[in-house]
């Protein structure tokens, strides 16, 4: 389904995948979606700078636009709530009316703003995600303060989707093969059993994993995966400070 | 294909082992005793549910046997020698996908010696010596096991094993729904090993074009130990324990 | 539909959430490791392999929408509560960076909501449901579901309630809509979570998680139980509260300097504001989700309580 996307974009060359280690376009990514995430309410030229910068990078990418729509599309009914009760609520001078309800200006603004940021936010981590190769995403999660167990659950996670997926559509078809026409409650009990079936396998498949890793001398954590090579963090910390830079004097814009 | 040079080959003696599952009715192995020379390379044969993977799985502790002792090289298999026990044997299993867990070849060839201690440059080192002595040197080690063909990946999975230069190779089923030529590479590879090998199978073809000496295993016993050749020509015994070669299909 | 995205949450909620997530997934690891060893690292990592399968079936629901499996509450009842856990923390980070699923800033809330509710939340339910309810396969499969929808409803009110405490919206309207909402995926999420229990059940019961009893290193279960139960009862005091008295939640959250004051809805057109028919609605579901809450989490504290090392057990 839609795991076929993950390394679609990524064999692509560009300044970011030249200059930058998967690890290190994690943090940008980070710095980005949090510079995005929490600019404070009215910092508009802010939030330009950061959508100028943003922009640059999916143009350095050489993003396909359509990429980013469907991913912001993701969160549209999320922005039905900032869209609908913002302008009914923030006081101020009315901009629309519709019917009997009217939306003021300001609260217009600040639900724009709410898209604005989760847009900016959305096509930075689309940006650093696209041009990296996921097992070079998975490596560079090593840098990140997550338990291990989180780490090694993402490793394999995205190793066995594949198989169990591959083996979740064959159980899927041999059962549909036998039903003819039939009810929802038939389908939802046929489509469950898939799932029941897939638990097995899983579970299966753990056992097996874990006795050949023992077999390979495992004691209780995948070993540290091998530092890729080498690159300088300048154009990172760069980048990032350019985000903190921004975000800052959104910070002064919003107060001022 | 280059030949990975391990020197030490171990030897295997069983004696009087027995296993039974947790919760069956009857044992699944019953006493078992044999001897393999280091450097031998033996073909234990067997009709299915016959206790083949069973008794491979006793080789590196992964079971604990209900009776009887297990040596390798001298070295008794019992908890405290684990981590030196799976230094000596390397476990190849039935399916390639169970092994290859990483997410690219290369950490899959280097888990082993990571997790043995070795500093990252050694097990790189080992893991691609080991990868080109299956013959995936040239393949893009920086991408995951999903993307090999079913014969690619059961080399994998053998490479994974012999980065950890084990003197002692057992593999399970290691033909396993491959199309002739990927036979012939697995074949071609465990022949020209200098470590002990044995290979668990039912193709007993492969098995005689592999090894010199065959244990037949049925029932949890062990039925026959004797020249490959010997078995191939012994129809009665074949016959009796449930094993066909291919070539009777023309007959009946 | 349960991940916030990027640029809803205030500074605050963000950090509290973070916060909050941190520490829970700390513990999470700890008592995974405890309970599964070595196994831990191979087990989690297909289960989560599994959730990202599952996610992908479609079950139809009514002219052309489909449902699909969140799988908190599914996980933690084949797993454990903490495995679980962990696996949808993997599974919500994995959405959020690979399918701009939930915001990165973000992130806590949503393990908070989605892993924290669904998971632990969801199997301290379907244990306390299951100990009435007993054993067997149908029995279990209605305890399973029933949790699974209350995990999903509460999602839904965690979710709204980061939402209406950053100022995205009045914290009735945002409770009240995502409470609504998630009150519908639950249906789904129940049925399947409920389908898929039968099945294992069925065929494999000893599969199901199954907790340990106390033993002298862990802190006895008691303590757990009546943990949750507390929790629980707050959180249903909570909701009960919000829906009756919004504005002063509102207050709150300025007073706290969560909201930004400019959004105060005093000012705002009350008819409009009121006429909301999202916020009834939501009301209505607070109030019934906080007295079962109350329920809940009463019989939980009662049970813990029972369960006192010392106490004469019944």
């Amino acid at each position: 389904m839609g795991f076929t996307h993950i390394d679609r974009y990524a064999g692509r060359a560009s300044w970011l995948t030249a200059h930058t280690s998967a690890g290190q376009r994690i943090w940008i990514a980070l710095a980005a979606a949090f510079a995005a995430g929490l600019m404070p309410a009215g910092a508009w030229r802010a939030l330009a700078a950061l959508g100028f910068v943003i922009a640059l990078g999916v143009w350095s990418a050489r993003l396909p636009v359509s990429a980013l729509a469907r991913r912001v599309g993701q969160a549209l009914p999320f922005f039905l709530l900032p869209a609908l009760a913002l302008p009914v609520s923030v006081p101020g001078p009315t901009a629309l009316e519709v019917g009997p309800v009217s939306f003021s200006g300001p609260g217009l603004l600040r639900a724009a703003e709410i898209m604005a940021r989760a847009t900016l936010a959305v096509s930075a981590v689309t940006v650093v995600v696209s041009i990296t190769r996921a097992t070079d995403l998975l490596r560079g999660l090593d840098g990140l303060p997550l338990p291990s167990l989180v780490k090694s659950s993402l490793s394999l996670g995205y190793r066995y989707v594949y198989l169990l997926n591959d083996e979740l559509e064959r159980t899927a078809r041999a059962i549909r093969s036998r039903m003819g026409d039939t009810t929802r409650l038939r389908l939802w009990r046929a489509r469950a059993s898939t799932l029941t079936h897939l638990l097995l396998r899983a579970h299966d498949r753990g056992e097996r994993i874990h006795a050949a890793m023992l077999s390979r001398g495992y004691r209780d954590q995948l070993p540290a995966l091998q530092p890729a090579a080498l690159v300088s963090p300048v154009w990172t910390l760069a980048i990032a400070a350019t985000f903190a830079v921004i975000w800052l004097a959104g910070l002064m814009e919003s107060m001022g | 294909m280059s030949c990975l040079d391990g020197d030490a080959a171990w030897g295997l003696e069983i004696t009087g082992l027995a296993y039974r599952y947790p919760g069956a009715s009857a044992p699944a192995l019953s006493e078992i005793s044999l001897t393999v020379e280091p450097g031998e390379h033996v073909a234990i044969v067997g009709p299915n549910g016959a206790g083949k993977s069973t008794l491979l799985l006793h080789l590196n502790g992964i079971l604990e046997p209900s009776a009887g002792t297990l040596n390798v090289g001298g070295l008794p298999v019992r908890r405290e020698n684990l981590p030196e026990i799976r230094t000596r044997v390397g476990l190849v299993f039935q399916d390639p996908d169970d092994q290859l867990f990483m997410p690219t070849l290369l950490e899959d060839a280097a888990f082993g010696p990571l997790c043995h201690g070795a500093s990252p440059d050694e097990a790189e080192q080992r893991a691609r010596r080991a990868l080109e002595s299956v013959g995936l040197g040239e393949v893009d080690t920086g991408r995951a096991a999903h993307h090999l063909s079913g014969g690619e990946k059961r080399r994998a999975a053998l490479a994974t094993v012999l980065s950890l230069e084990p003197g002692l190779l057992a593999l399970d089923e290691p033909t396993d729904s491959l199309d002739g030529r990927g036979r012939r590479q697995i074949a071609e590879i465990l022949r020209a090993r200098r470590q002990t090998v044995i290979v668990v199978t039912h193709d007993v073809e492969f098995a005689a074009a592999v090894c010199r000496r065959l244990l037949l295993i049925d029932g949890g016993r062990l039925v026959a130990d004797r020249a490959a050749a010997d078995i191939l020509n012994d129809t009665d015994l074949l016959l009796e324990h449930g094993l066909e070669l291919a070539r009777w299909l023309h007959n009946r | 539909m349960a991940h916030i995205p990027d640029g809803f949450l205030s500074a605050p909620v963000s950090a509290g959430t973070f916060v909050a997530a941190g520490a829970v997934t700390a513990v999470a690891a700890r008592r995974a490791k405890a309970r599964l060893d070595d196994r831990a690292a191979p087990t989690l990592g297909l289960a989560t392999a599994a959730v990202f399968a599952a996610q992908a079936v479609n079950f139809p629901v009514a002219a052309g929408t489909s449902g699909h499996l969140l799988g908190g509450t599914l996980v933690a009842v084949v797993f454990g509560p903490w495995a679980g856990f962990l696996v949808m923390t993997a599974v919500v980070i994995a959405q959020a960076v690979i399918f701009a699923d939930g915001g990165l800033t973000a992130l806590g809330a949503n393990i908070l909501n989605i892993a924290g509710v669904g998971a632990l939340l969801g199997y301290a339910v379907y244990r306390m449901l299951a100990g009435l309810a007993g054993e067997g396969p149908r029995r279990r499969a209605l305890s399973a579901a029933v949790a699974a929808y209350l995990a999903t409803l509460l999602t839904g009110v965690a979710a709204g309630l980061e939402l209406g405490l950053s100022g995205v919206a009045p914290p009735r309207l945002s409770v009240g809509a995502m409470a609504s909402v998630h009150a519908l995926i639950g249906l789904a999420e129940a049925g399947i979570t409920g389908l898929a229990v039968w099945g294992l059940a069925r065929k494999r019961a000893d599969l199901l998680f199954r907790a340990r009893a106390a033993q002298a290193a862990k802190p006895p279960p008691a303590v757990v139980l009546g943990g949750l139960g507390v929790i629980a009862i707050l959180a249903g005091l909570l909701a009960i509260v919000a829906s009756a008295a919004p504005d002063g939640l509102e207050r709150v959250a300025i007073d706290l300097g969560f909201a930004d004051a400019a959004t105060s809805w005093e000012a705002a057109p009350l008819a409009g504001y009121r006429a909301w028919v999202p916020g009834a609605v939501g009301t209505l579901l607070a109030v019934v989700l906080g007295v079962a809450l109350l329920f809940a989490g009463t019989a939980a504290t009662v049970r813990a309580l029972g369960r006192v090392p010392g106490a004469r057990r019944g």
